[in-house]
């Protein structure tokens, strides 16, 4: 048990992090249920926002409009001393400016240095801000694609994204807001793993630091057992963290999961492990832990974007979704998106996705256990 | 008879092309402060790793109190405790919770875990400081709860790996003090070094070590005695005619003298009062002299004569 309660104490001492990560999500996921998700899904995150038009375009006004009719925006002197002074001071949490040749590269399809923005933290809105950034110049990307003219695109675009999902859903979900295509399970998809990597990967880490492990390889405990007892840690947490995600759904909903809410539950649950299993793929791959949160960060955007967590599937085009596949996020979302109505439903193709996940789980153990041998046997050659 | 606890017969440890340990062999007793002295890429580090199982070796036997040592030779391991070079502790656990814990690898009754715990934090003298992070203690402090992290578990052989290196000179002699005392309470003490001043302070026994192979062992006296040089006299003068450093040259057992920056140098080998002869030399010549003193050899000494290098030559 030395090893097990190790472990505890440890995750305590950085549990503050993913507290924090728990804390944003669950206050994101009240917000969208109790504005009952059909409508908007960001515009309850305003962050203060000034922006430095340089292209000065019809195109580039209608991103200006855009971003004004949703958040807060603030006059600053175009200045660098004085962003800065605005960004330390938090008057501002994002200053944005849309560059020279913006509608020039819109037109062209090209999506390199459009913007330059400045930003002190990373903050959930600082990174929500990066993203709709992207999201909107896709969006736009994909309506020239589809045939439009750069003028509906833009047009297309603002409804597409301010309209949230509705434009786009192929049947409306009925029922609860909590298995909403922009409810409660879909975020998990994001926040799981951040609260993974952001707390078990540095316990692991430090468990696992070699001066350490030197004396538990000299002592008289079985690396078996001490292993079995990191497992056993872990499990725990992972088995915490879901139950309060699991049980602050039932809140937030009003009632009970009932039906097809039980495959979200178990996707959830899913999920869960294969985040944990990251998390530790992720201690035992990273050297220190101080890129610890930018690899955090990396993983779960990218995991993220790739596979329709923030954007519907519709709205992703059709190479993102192939290497979406490759994700486990993705099938997660996709059975998400089955459950809630966004796609149709189909009992053997929800199974297989399922499976899919499960297979997911196997392949990162065999991963783990091979780098355990490789790695951290208490024998070494050289 | 004296019990024999670590047994080394024949290690051979190969890093690919480079022999870390060539044939190594070492008998250490019951009692000993045996004391590894090389300089640093000598492979004493390499037999320590090998000596614990932490390393596989390429040729060898190593028995630990009479039994045969693996990775799974619990019951050798048990009474082993090690201090390594790089403090290993946790900065997440109080000074009190890290040594529990790392007694708490080999004790599992709770009422004589305490009492080892209590007993370590006497030892080394952190008691003001058991609800500490290690974080917040300074470095002397911090090398003494390295320490009682690895020895709270009462071992009977202690494994120190250059356990001093970067520490104040305080803190280093507290803790040769307290290996000492360490080896009066019964354990066995393997202590790795490349400072001979240490090694010729606490050890008992030294072996001497380089390039992975064990170049001299014996006592502190019979390694000196190993060297020709048995005292080298120094005398501080002004002036010092060729006639008379003629007469020193010829003086039985002075077999090199050389006078320069106004310094005499004399060294000696055997014989007895060597400076008071020399001085007499001196005296009947009615040369006046300024500071006089006599050094015996170090092990310093001992390595150059026999590897042709210093020990230290690098780094210090
Ligand atoms: N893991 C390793 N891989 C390759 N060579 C090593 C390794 N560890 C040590 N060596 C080499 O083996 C020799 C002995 O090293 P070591 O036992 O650490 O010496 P010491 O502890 O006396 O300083 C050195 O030449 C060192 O470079
Ligand atoms: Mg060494």
């Amino acid at each position: 048990m030395q090893v097990f309660k190790l472990f505890m104490k440890i995750l305590k001492k950085k549990l503050l992090l993913s507290a924090a990560c728990v804390a944003s999500f669950l206050a994101l996921c009240i917000i969208t249920t109790v504005t009952n998700s059909s409508e908007k899904t960001f515009t309850d995150t305003k962050i203060d926002i000034c922006i430095f038009d340089e292209d000065n375009t019809p195109e580039s006004q209608a991103l200006v409009d855009y971003i004004a009719a949703r958040h807060n925006i603030k006059e600053i002197e175009n200045d660098r001393q004085a962003i800065t002074d605005a960004l330390f001071y938090s008057r501002i949490d994002y200053a944005l400016t849309i560059n020279k040749g913006y509608a020039q590269k819109l037109a062209d399809g090209e999506t390199e240095g459009m913007f330059t923005d400045r930003h002190l933290s990373e903050s959930y809105g600082t990174a929500y801000m990066n993203n709709f950034l992207e999201e909107y110049v896709s969006c736009i990307n994909t309506c020239i694609a589809g045939g439009e003219s750069l003028a509906s695109a833009i047009d297309t675009t603002g409804k597409v994204l301010s309209e949230g999902t509705d434009v786009v859903m192929i049947s409306k979900p009925q029922g609860s807001g909590l298995s909403d295509g922009n409810g409660y399970f879909r975020y998990l998809a994001y926040f799981m793993p951040a609260v993974m990597i952001s707390s078990l990967s540095p316990v692991l880490m430090t468990l696992n630091k070699s001066e350490v492990r030197f004396r538990t390889n000299c002592s008289t405990i079985r690396p078996v057992s001490a292993a079995f007892q990191i497992f056993a840690g872990s499990t725990v947490f992972v088995a915490s963290v879901w139950l309060l995600f699991i049980t602050a759904g039932v809140f937030l909903k009003g009632e009970f999961y009932s039906g097809n809410d039980w495959w979200c539950v178990l996707n959830s649950l899913l999920f869960s492990v294969i985040s944990a299993l990251i998390a530790l793929l992720v201690a035992m791959l990273m050297p220190k832990s101080d890129m610890l949160m930018l690899v955090a960060n990396v993983i779960c955007l990218g995991m993220s974007f790739l596979c329709g967590v923030f954007v519907p599937m519709e709205l992703l085009s059709d190479s993102v979704k192939r290497a979406g596949q490759f994700l486990p996020a993705y099938w997660y979302t996709m059975v998400n998106e089955m459950i809630n109505g966004t796609a149709v439903f189909d009992k053997i193709k929800l199974v297989s996705y399922i499976g899919i996940e499960a297979a997911f789980v196997a392949a990162f153990a065999a991963v783990a256990l091979l780098l355990f041998k490789l790695k951290f046997s208490s024998v070494r050659q050289s | 008879m004296e019990q024999t606890v670590v047994k080394i017969e024949n290690l051979v440890k190969r890093y690919n092309d480079l022999i870390a340990l060539d044939h190594l062999d070492l008998t250490i007793k019951e009692g000993e402060v045996y004391g590894l002295l090389g300089p640093n890429g000598s492979g004493k580090t390499t037999t320590m790793n090998c000596l614990l199982s932490l390393l596989t070796f390429d040729k060898g036997n190593i028995e630990i109190f009479g039994k045969p040592m693996s990775p799974t030779a619990y019951d050798i391991k048990k009474d082993i405790g090690v201090i390594m070079q790089n403090v290993a502790v946790y900065d997440e656990l109080t000074v009190r919770e890290n040594i529990d814990y790392f007694c708490g690898l080999y004790i599992r009754d709770k009422q004589e875990r305490r009492r080892c715990v209590d007993e370590a934090i006497e030892f080394v003298g952190l008691e003001d400081f058991t609800k500490f992070y290690p974080k917040k203690l300074s470095g002397g402090l911090l090398r003494r709860l390295n320490i009682a992290c690895g020895i709270a578990h009462k071992p009977k052989l202690i494994l120190l790996d250059e356990p001093t290196v970067a520490v104040d000179p305080q803190s280093r002699n507290k803790i040769l003090e307290g290996i000492l005392q360490l080896n009066k309470n019964g354990a066995t003490i393997i202590y790795t070094s490349h400072y001979m001043e240490e090694v010729e302070q606490i050890c008992t026994r030294i072996a001497i070590m380089d390039k992975g192979r064990k170049i001299a062992e014996g006592t502190k006296d019979e390694l000196k005695h190993m060297v020709k040089n048995t005292d080298t006299i120094t005398v501080e003068m002004n002036d010092l005619p060729d006639s008379v450093l003629g007469q020193l040259k010829e003086m039985p057992h002075v077999y090199s003298v050389t006078y320069e920056d106004g310094k005499l140098v004399a060294a000696c080998s055997g014989g007895k009062h060597n400076l008071i002869r020399i001085l007499e030399v001196l005296q009947k010549n009615d040369l006046s002299f300024g500071r006089v003193y006599s050094e015996q050899p170090t092990l310093n000494d001992v390595f150059l004569e026999i590897t042709g290098k210093a020990l230290r030559d690098k780094e210090d």
